[in-house]
């Protein structure tokens, strides 16, 4: 089999796995080859508009198990192969070379057992740290059952190292995923995170101490495979970011590829908006300070598809409103619908010299049109500003379903106007 | 007082020999244009002295980052700099250090976006620039609307510092030349590529293949992969090219590449 044959067949079969950052090292290179920055760098797009950062690769799709939603599961008819460790250390530096890439993704399928896998993965990067002197990035996933002393080895040469969770409760594993547990995902999910910890401490004592996995760990779970509700998702989430220490979950709306009466239909679209919602849910948990029992509760268990979280949350505790941009401070600022991490720092660092206006609000690339529902600037609104439920929630929502149009009545006018919860 | 404007020879230096100009003579002008640039208003051609630049540009290094806003400011090429660029070191010599902080003020907002725009642009040259290998010798071509070159000298040297490179700016007609640990950037009128050899060829192909299978089916998004990567961008990258020998297609006979030699 040829390379291009190899790479198509093994590259189609790792595309599933959606973590691509290259994030979280900052790596000057020196000799050898490549080097990483701290915020990553994504080097093209593919059509489906995700970033194409790694080479994203299975080093074999043979595999000895049989989750359900997988595509490499056993029973799934199809071309296997395998990549020898010099073919795919090759390939890495010549695309590496070329710019087309920011460093490896290796995963693969279990062959013979996870030790012998583990071990093919080390072979492979020992190759391209060690005699070919790469220092780009490299993401590798751990094998669940892998033996510690193979997963410290592993994380030794990687930058980052991830086990995928796959699916948001043990329930739903143990139904689509029966040679996985919970247990077993987050045995090894537990053991790199503490290692990190370990090296961390080590570090501090001896500065030339091996770094262990220092991009962190990441994990990713299938949206809609399974009954599960956001607020599950969403309390899975945070507590793996508190638990395990973890840089990133990320969210695989469920694409069918195979037929099993446990699945959704194959016709089923893949619940993008719902990933989508989930995505900005949990950039709130991590950059905003929110909790996920803020978003949502018992008696709220999903999002909403027409409103993005934040606005949802703004919406909902009027009590908290309007805020005034010359005195709140940061972390309220970072609560209001249309400020941004970025926007409410460069609020903080400007109003040091001399109140700030509206105008000045827009100059900073604070998004006024969601915004001014909740700002007051030396206790003033924005000019001109007519307030009701309806245009705040019209304005908020972002142009997704249900911002049906409506036909305009002449019989029953203006007294359907409301007014904003709060006085404005 | 009339209004008046002030024309200088298209060079930062004119530039700021503007600003000292302003200075000594108490006045400011509307607007500051390139030689030979028609207008209504009564003008001023403002002469380059090397001596007059260099002290304006001593004071602002003075003054924090306001030296280094005005240094990528300027290479952002946006069609108005002169003039952005002039109100704000004339704040900066007002307020002094703190001006880059307050980027909220009228005279500092364009100033910190047009520094963003370059670097973004650079950023995403960064990212997007794709090398072909002549013979040993890396090489890229790119057509950016800011001057990115020296913005993103350091990052490549950095990467590749066993590798010979170039990277040409179509629009500003420079180069960027990299060899045994020392750089350069030359201004350069065209250059002439060689065709690509087989290996490089096939390497393209691989790409190629890579970047159409990473796609999700039934996720296209083709707003989305715009937005990230804007069109004008796509021109020099692999994955939108074609091989002009129509042997570029997946699945078809392919050579064993040769193992890459240890550098």
């Amino acid at each position: 089999m040829d390379l291009m044959e190899k790479l198509q067949i093994l590259s189609r079969a790792a595309k599933y796995d959606v973590s691509c950052t290259s994030s979280g090292v900052d790596r000057r290179g020196t000799q050898g080859i490549g080097s990483c920055s701290l915020a990553g760098l994504c080097h093209s797009f593919a059509a489906d508009g995700r970033c194409i950062s790694l080479l994203k690769v299975l080093f074999t799709n043979h595999c000895i198990y049989n989750c359900k939603y997988c595509v490499n599961r056993r029973d799934n008819p199809g071309p296997r192969a395998a990549f020898t460790p010099r073919e795919l250390a090759d390939l890495t530096i010549q695309f590496y070379r070329r710019n087309y890439i920011e460093g490896l993704f290796l995963s693969s399928g279990i062959m013979r057992n996870p030790d012998y896998t583990t071990e093919r993965l080390i072979e492979t990067l020992e190759l391209l740290r060690n005699e070919y002197g790469f220092h780009g990035y490299i993401h590798a996933k751990a094998i669940p059952g892998a033996d510690n002393i193979l997963t410290t080895r592993l994380g030794l040469l990687a930058d980052r190292v991830s086990v995928n969770i796959e699916l948001p409760s043990q329930t739903s594993l143990q139904s689509l995923a029966p040679d996985k547990s919970k247990e077993s995902i987050l045995r090894p999910m537990g053991f790199i995170s503490q290692k990190i910890t370990e090296n961390g401490t080590e570090l501090v004592k001896y500065r030339h101490t091996p770094k262990f996995a220092p991009a962190g760990q990441s994990t990713q779970m299938i949206i809609g495979a399974t009954p599960d509700t956001d607020y599950q998702i969403l309390r899975l989430t945070q507590s793996l970011y508190k638990k395990y220490k973890l840089k990133r979950v990320f969210f695989s709306a469920y694409v069918p590829m195979v037929e099993d009466r446990l699945l959704p239909d194959r016709s089923s679209k893949p619940p993008l908006l719902r990933e989508h919602r989930l995505y900005q849910a949990d950039w709130l948990l991590r950059f905003y300070g929110f909790q996920a029992e803020e978003l949502l509760s018992e008696n709220q268990q999903d999002l909403d598809m027409t409103l993005d979280p934040k606005s949802n949350w703004a919406i909902t505790h009027p009590e908290l409103f309007p805020v005034e941009v010359n005195t709140a401070p940061y972390n309220t600022l970072l609560r209001v619908p249309g400020i941004g991490v970025k926007s409410a720092r460069r609020i903080i660092e400007c109003r040091k010299f001399g109140s700030l206006d509206f105008s000045a609000l827009r100059r900073i690339g604070v998004v006024l049109k969601r915004a001014r529902y909740f700002l007051l600037c030396s206790g003033h609104t924005m000019d001109g500003m007519k307030f009701s439920t309806t245009s705040a929630l019209r304005a908020l929502r972002d142009g997704l379903p249900a911002d049906v149009p409506e036909q305009l009545s002449l019989y029953n006018p203006v007294q359907e106007r409301e007014k904003l919860p709060w006085p404005v | 007082m009339a209004s008046l404007i002030y024309t200088y020879d298209g060079s930062l230096e004119g530039l700021l020999c503007c600003v000292f100009e302003s200075y000594v003579q108490q006045e400011s002008p509307e607007d500051i244009l390139p030689e030979g640039t028609p207008s209504f208003l009564p003008s001023r051609s403002i002469d380059t002295e090397r001596s007059h630049a260099v002290r304006v540009w001593r004071a602002l290094k003075a003054l924090g980052d306001a030296a280094e806003w005005v240094r990528v400011g300027w290479l952002s090429c946006v069609p108005d700099r002169a003039i952005i660029l002039y109100h704000f070191i004339c704040a900066a010599f007002q307020k002094g250090a703190s001006v880059c902080q307050r980027t909220s003020e009228p005279h500092v907002t364009p100033v910190f976006n047009a520094v963003r725009t370059a670097r973004n642009e650079a950023h995403q040259y960064i990212q997007f620039l794709r090398f072909s290998d002549y013979q040993g010798i890396l090489a890229a071509e790119i057509a950016p609307k800011a001057m990115v070159l020296p913005l993103m000298q350091n990052h490549f040297v950095q990467r590749f510092p066993r590798e010979a490179f170039l990277i040409h700016d179509i629009s500003h007609k420079q180069a960027l030349f990299y060899q045994n640990g020392h750089s350069a950037i030359r201004e350069i009128d065209s250059l002439q590529l060689d065709a690509a050899d087989g290996i490089e060829r096939e390497y393209r192909k691989l790409w190629r293949c890579y970047y159409d299978t990473a796609a999700v089916e039934g996720r296209e998004n083709p707003r989305c992969r715009m937005t990230h990567m804007p069109k004008r961008y796509w021109n020099h990258m692999t994955e939108f090219q074609t091989e002009t020998d129509g042997t570029d297609c997946t699945g078809k006979p392919f050579e064993r590449l040769p193992p890459v030699e240890n550098t």
